[in-house]
Parts: structure tokens; sequence; C-alpha cells
């Protein structure tokens, strides 16, 4: 408690207060979640929701820790490898717990006219990322560091060193993300932070895509002077590299690459904490007026969604995705997915068949890999596309649609049609591209079309009938229930399991896509008939109607 | 205790308050009332921190406004019109964060939270979750929040909306005996009976400018002992019967 104390007094807050506003926040998380098992009934119990990600992150260390093994005879790799996996889980994880923290104005309408220092209210959001991450990190890499336990060039010690290195790590890989968010927000305010952040999310992705595409282009296949299939040393500039030089403290130049690490963990992060709490200059938040301003993107949305979604019911839904567009920093990035699904689609129709690549076709025609991504992708976006119209800061509005009289059936379908314009049609266009890119024939090309439509056509349904409520009709911030927890982590890898073995059959013989084709289109048909079942005795629903129980 | 001097807000061209000055003393229960849109909520935004002026000066309790912002919400309780809660949250819990956050010692609000829950009736509900809570009964909770660190200056937004009859009446000896210890409540409402009842000042406010800031007897006695309503209407130049019956409104004049 005294570490955490001097913590908070280096960043320049008041420990007393920020613990028990971090201790708010996280109470009020557990029971916001406990709150909404009490409306559906049923489910996983709150504190199991932990244990179960535990698991699921401890046999993700598992593999880490066969990897670890595997490469026994280079303990040096085997901790880099380690390190990099804990540091962009680390990174990704922090980032989505603090960007709903900082950007979200839930704390702002709670507490906005109490006494709290902009600088107090920062630091015990960063104190309520920080704890978990720090549980998160630990069930991920016990397993590699027993096995590292093993292997290690001084057997234990390196293993402890480890640790430590990865404690740095978590550290800092989790405090600089955070505080680059909360500088962005302290510098430009809650709504311009969203979109530029959106911005910097969706260039990320896009970066990731052709980078991971191009890759095999640039990476040789023998490093210059190694022997051939030896692997490389970890590369000295990689931040990486400097924690994992933690377990060989007895090599060459690692003492200085362990120190690098201390400096990063040590001083920069709370450096850059301090620093950019101090923007805010212990102002009590206020209340901004932003003057709506003309969105240039609007008229253009609006014209391209309008052929999607028709009807009374396609122009209510288009009205209020306009709407949560102009408003919802969470929805911009799908303003983008054109581009980056262009940006994409050059990088894979350009990228070159090499050693690298795992699905290597002999065909000669499209690589294997983007019929197996692009399926994936649309089972992400079909998920997406639902998840993404469900929540919502004015959930409360919802009532209006719930009283107009307006035909369930075809709410549900106006839905689906915005989902297709946004998420349907840059994918199915990249698809297209590569495929006259890489000359396919135009019968293949057609079946890759239909499958990859048919995958997210089911995929919207099934999540619909999970989600069978009024468009935006719930709480920003209500947790997803243990349904979609399941969907999201076994549904989608199976998914992804299997449309890549189908790939593999359909790539190989002709009766594959057929084969593919024929079971989506049956499964489709199926979720098809049981959700307009559903919509015609249900309809939808409108949970604002049980939120208060006087 | 309040106190502006040219106080000002500004929305782009859009004056939503004139510049206002005006003391309000210590040990009132002062009523701010308007139509929609006279600038109410502004100026209670400006003196509760959540709003800059965009001229002049106000200070609360003797701090700055715009100078000495957390100061100002060390000493004063607000209960907004629409403020939020945190739903996952039980009463207790509100009331404790709200106390720790405050800095208050345990032993004092602990016996303060439980004293407030059961004058307004929330004893039987302190454990429950505030997403299960009524209308009325959210603005109880915050009023106990607002209540808690023994605030020297009280403002109120709508306080008596989803209120019942009985919390209404309780609420009402409450703020007399709360500005009799020597402190301010500033008030807002539409409901002019309410103010009436509650209020022995009042400030009056008609698209953004200043009508009346005084006692209500010296109102009363300056319009023959008319009522607050009549009173209301006949300062704001507001015709109660001028408006379009139903079938015109319908079908046009």
């Amino acid at each position: 408690m005294r570490t955490l104390d001097a913590f908070i007094r280096a960043c320049g807050g008041e420990p007393f207060r920020v613990r028990a506003f971090a201790t708010g926040l996280r109470r009020a998380a557990e029971g916001r979640f406990e709150l909404q098992q009490e409306r559906q009934g049923g489910g996983f119990a709150a504190d199991m929701l932990p244990m179960l990600a535990g698991v699921m992150l401890a046999l993700f260390g598992l593999m880490l820790a066969l990897a670890t093994l595997i490469l026994r005879s280079r303990p040096d790799i085997a901790a880099f490898a380690i390190a990099c996996v804990h540091g962009a889980f680390v990174v990704m994880l922090s980032l989505a717990l603090a960007v709903p923290l900082f950007l979200g104005e839930d704390d702002a309408r709670c507490t906005g006219w109490w006494p709290l220092p902009m600088r107090d209210v920062a630091l015990a959001r960063v104190l309520v990322v920080l704890r978990s991450v720090f549980g998160a990190s630990l069930c991920l890499v016990t397993l590699p560091l027993l096995a590292h336990a093993v292997i290690g060039r001084v057997p234990v010690v390196s293993a402890l060193l480890l640790a430590l290195g990865l404690a740095l790590q978590a550290a800092a890989a989790s405090l600089l993300p955070v505080a680059a968010i909360a500088g962005v927000v302290a510098l430009l305010g809650r709504r311009v932070a969203g979109r530029v952040l959106a911005g910097a999310g969706i260039a990320t992705l896009a970066g990731v895509l052709v980078a991971s595409a191009l890759a095999p282009r640039w990476v040789p296949s023998t490093p210059p002077g190694a022997v051939p299939g030896s692997l490389p040393a970890p590369p000295p500039w990689a931040p990486p590299t400097w924690f994992s030089a933690w377990a060989r403290l007895g090599d060459e130049g690692a003492p200085q690459l362990a120190g690098l690490s201390v400096a990063l963990a040590l001083v920069a992060a709370p450096v850059a904490l301090r620093v950019l709490a101090t923007r805010s200059r212990g102002d009590a938040p206020e209340i901004r007026h932003a003057r709506p301003r003309r969105s240039l993107l609007a008229p253009a949305t609006s014209a391209w969604l309008a052929p999607f979604a028709r009807g009374l019911e396609g122009l209510v839904v288009r009205r209020l995705w306009l709407a949560h567009l102009r408003e919802d920093a969470r929805l911009l990035p799908l303003r983008w997915m054109p581009l980056v699904a262009l940006g994409g689609a050059v990088a894979l129709a350009f990228a070159p068949e090499r050693a690298l690549e795992p699905f290597a076709s002999a065909s000669g025609e499209l690589p294997v890999r983007v019929a197996v991504i692009l399926p994936v992708m649309a089972t992400l976006a079909g998920m997406f596309s639902v998840l993404a119209q469900v929540t919502s800061a004015d959930h409360a509005a919802a009532w209006l649609l719930a009283q107009s009289g307006l035909d369930p059936s075809r709410t549900a379908a106006a839905q689906r049609g915005v989902g297709r314009a946004l998420f349907l049609a840059p994918i199915v266009a990249l698809l297209a591209l590569a495929h006259v890119l890489a000359g396919t024939a135009p019968g293949r090309a057609v079946a890759d079309v239909l499958i990859v439509t048919l995958v997210f056509e089911l995929s919207q349904r099934l999540f619909q009938m999970r989600h069978p409520c009024w468009p935006f009709s719930r709480p920003r911030g209500a947790p997803p229930d243990d349904a979609v927890i399941i969907l999201a982590c076994a549904l989608v890898p199976l998914a992804a399991i299997t449309i890549g073995w189908m790939a593999l059959i359909y790539e190989s013989a002709w009766w594959g896509k057929l084969l593919t084709a024929a079971f989506l289109l049956w499964w489709l048909r199926l979720a098809r008939r049981e959700h307009e079942r559903m919509l015609r005795a249900d309809g939808l629903r409108l949970e604002i109607a049980d939120r208060v129980q006087a | 205790m309040i106190e502006t001097e040219g106080l000002a807000r500004r929305f782009g061209r859009v004056f939503a308050l004139h510049p206002l000055t005006l003391t309000l003393p210590a040990g009132r229960v002062v009523g701010l009332l308007g139509s929609n849109g006279a600038g109410k909520t502004t100026t209670l935004n400006i003196l509760a921190t959540l709003l800059p002026p965009s001229d002049g000066t106000a200070r609360v309790a003797g701090f700055d406004v715009r100078k000495q912002p957390l100061d100002v919400r060390r000493v004063i309780g607000l209960v907004p019109e629409h403020a939020a809660v945190y739903e996952g949250l039980t009463a207790d819990e509100y009331l404790e964060l709200a106390a720790r956050v405050r800095g208050l010692p345990d032993a004092t609000w602990r016996g303060r939270a439980e004293r407030f829950l059961a004058h307004l009736e929330l004893q039987d509900a302190r454990t429950r979750r505030l997403g299960t809570f009524s209308k009325g009964m959210r603005a109880k909770v915050l009023l106990a929040a607002a209540l808690l660190h023994d605030p020297q200056v009280l403002i109120l937004d709508e306080p008596m909306s989803g209120l019942d009859v009985p919390s209404q009446q309780r609420l009402v000896r409450l703020l007399a005996e709360f500005a009799a210890s020597g402190r301010t409540v500033l008030y807002s409402s539409h409901v002019l009976e309410q103010v009436e009842r509650a209020c022995d000042v009042l400030v009056l406010l008609h698209q953004g400018n200043l009508l009346w800031c005084g006692d209500v007897a010296d109102l009363r006695a300056r319009h023959e002992g008319a009522s607050l309503p009549e009173i209301f209407l006949r300062m704001t130049h507001a015709e109660a019967g001028a408006s379009l019956t139903w079938a015109q409104l319908l079908a046009g004049p």
C-alpha cells in the first residue's frame, strides 16, 4: 500500500482520494455486471468471469510454454518470444481497458461536480487498468516461466530474473499507452481525442494488415551471415529484447539492455504520467459545450446506406446510424473500413508466395490465405455489425422506436442491410479486386464471394438472435453476457478453424467450395427460419422497461 | 454567501445569461425562477463550476468560481436535474464513494449516511443497486450525497421532481432547517407553488435577464398580494390565454 501511495504521490495525486475513487470504479463495474445478470437471469456469476478469463489465458500460456520447451536449445530466443507475446498482450489489454475509461462520459456524468482534480481521476483510472493488467499478465506468463526455469542458462535463476523483467515490461507496456491516451484527452478534449484515437486505431490496423501481407517480401530466407536454418539473435533495438535480457544477464551486452528496460519502466512511464497528468492543471472537469459541426462524410454515408436499408424501418435505422456515427467515437472507424479494405486488397494481391506462407498454393492463382482470412474477417464483421448497434449512451431514447409501430422483422432486416453496406461491401470489394489482380477464373471468384457473403449473413443472423433488441437500446457499458463471451471465445476461433480447413479442401478439390457453400446455406436457412419465428413471437426487446423497479 | 458581478454566458452569438449582478445572503432559501431558456440552469452550472462564465465574476462562500473551482466544489452540495449515478453501486457504496473522495473520516460519514438514508426512507433499499432505483429514490440518494459533507451552500435543480408528497414536505422542512443554521440554499424549479412554499428569497430570470431579486413577501406586497403564478405571468409578459385552440393547432388558424 505504501509503494502504491508513493507511486500516486510521485505522479502528483492524492493517495487517499485516488484509491477511494479507483475502488469505487471497480465496484461499480462489478455491480453493473451483477445488475445485468439479475435482469437477464442466470449465467455465470460475476466472480466466475475473471476465473474463466484466467483459465483461458493460462491455456494460451501453456501453448507458449510448449513453444519455450521446443526452443530449449536457444533460451534467449525463448525468453524473447515470451517477452514479445507478453508485451503485445499487455499493450492491447491496457488500450482496451483505458480507451472506454478515458473516452467514456460515465465518470463525468456521475461525478462531474465532485471536488476531484482531473489528475486524481486520471490516476484512479490508471490504477483500475494496472490491476487488471497485472492479474492477466500473471495468468499468461506463469507456465512459460516454469518452462523457462527448466531450459534457462542458469536454471530457475534465469526464470526468476525473467519474471522481474516481465514485471517491468507489464508496468511500462501498460503505463505508456494509458499515459498517451490520457495525454491526448487532456490536450484535445474528449470528443476530438475520440476521433483522433479512432483514426489512429484504424491506421494501425491498416498498417498491420499491409505489413503482414508484405512481410514475406521483406524477410530473407536466411539472415545474412547466419548458418542456413539457424535462428537469428533477438534484435537489440526491440524493447522485448531489453526486458528478456534479464534472463541472460551473463551474456555480453545483456546488462546494458536490462538497464534500458529499467529506464523505460521506472523512469519513462511515471515521468510520462506525471507530465501528462500535469496537462490537466489540476482543474476540476467541466461540461464541454461543443458547437455542432457539419460533417462532410454524413451525406456520403447516408447516400451509401440508402440502397441497403430501404422502407420506413430502413430510414429510421439509417438516421439512427448517422446520429451515432456523428457522436460515438466507437463507431467512427466504420467510416474508414472501405479504405482499410482497399489497402488490404492491394497488399494481399501483390504479396508474393514465399516460404513463410503456411498455405502455399501450387495453383498459381489467388493465395489460399486470402480465402482463409476473408471468411474469418466476415465472421468477425458480422458479429461487430450487430454488437455495434446494440449499445448507446442514448439507450433510453429507444422507447420512441418501441412505441412507433415499426415492424421488428423489417427493423432487424434494415440493421442487417446497414451491416452489409458498412462491412460486407468493402470485404467483397477487397476479395473481388484480389481475384482480378491474381487473374482467377470467374467461377472460382464467384464461389469465394458467395462463401464470404454466406458467412457474413450467418454471423449477423446468429448474433441478432442473441441480441433481439431495438437498435441502440442497451445502456453503454452493459457488460457482455456469458453467451457473448462464449461466442467470442469459442465460436469465432472454431469458425476460423473450420473455414481454414474448408479453404484447404476446396483449394485441392473442386467439390470443396460446393460443399462449403451448401453447408453454409443450410445453416443460414435454419437460422433465418428460427430468427423470424422469434421476431414474430416476441418482437424486439426494450431493456429500459425493466431498468427502473420502484 | 453567493455574489456575482456582471456574470454572463454566451453560447456562440446567443446570450444565455446577460450580465448578472446579485448578492445572496447566508441563512436563506433562495428560489431561482424563470421560463424555459431563462438562464436558470446556466446560472446554476456556473455557480457549481460546471460551466465557465464568458464574462464577469462569481464567488461562492468566498471562493472564485473561475480561479478556485475545486474549493468551490468542496463547500457546495449539488443535486443536478439530470445527474447520472453509478448504477452498479448500492446506495451505501455510492455514499461511501462520495464521502471518501471528499476525504471525510469513516466515523463521520458512516453515521451521517445512516441517518440521512433513514430520514429519506431509504434504509430498506440501502443495499440495493442504484440501477434498480426509481427516479425519486435516485434523487434522494443524490440529495444525501450532496449533504454528507455538510456543505456551506446547497444547490438544487428541480429537486422535487419524482419525489412523493411526504418526501417533498420533508425536504421543504429540511431546507428550512439547513438555511436556519447559517447556510444558503439555491433552489431552481418551474413549479411556482413549490418555490412559494420552500423559499423566502426569489431570483426571477427572463430570457437571460434579471427581473427580480429580493424577498418573496416584498414581491407580493408590490403586486398587491397576487399569487406567485400571477406575478410571474405579469412580470414575464406571458399571456396564458393567447395560445391557439386545439382545433386551430391541428388545422391551422
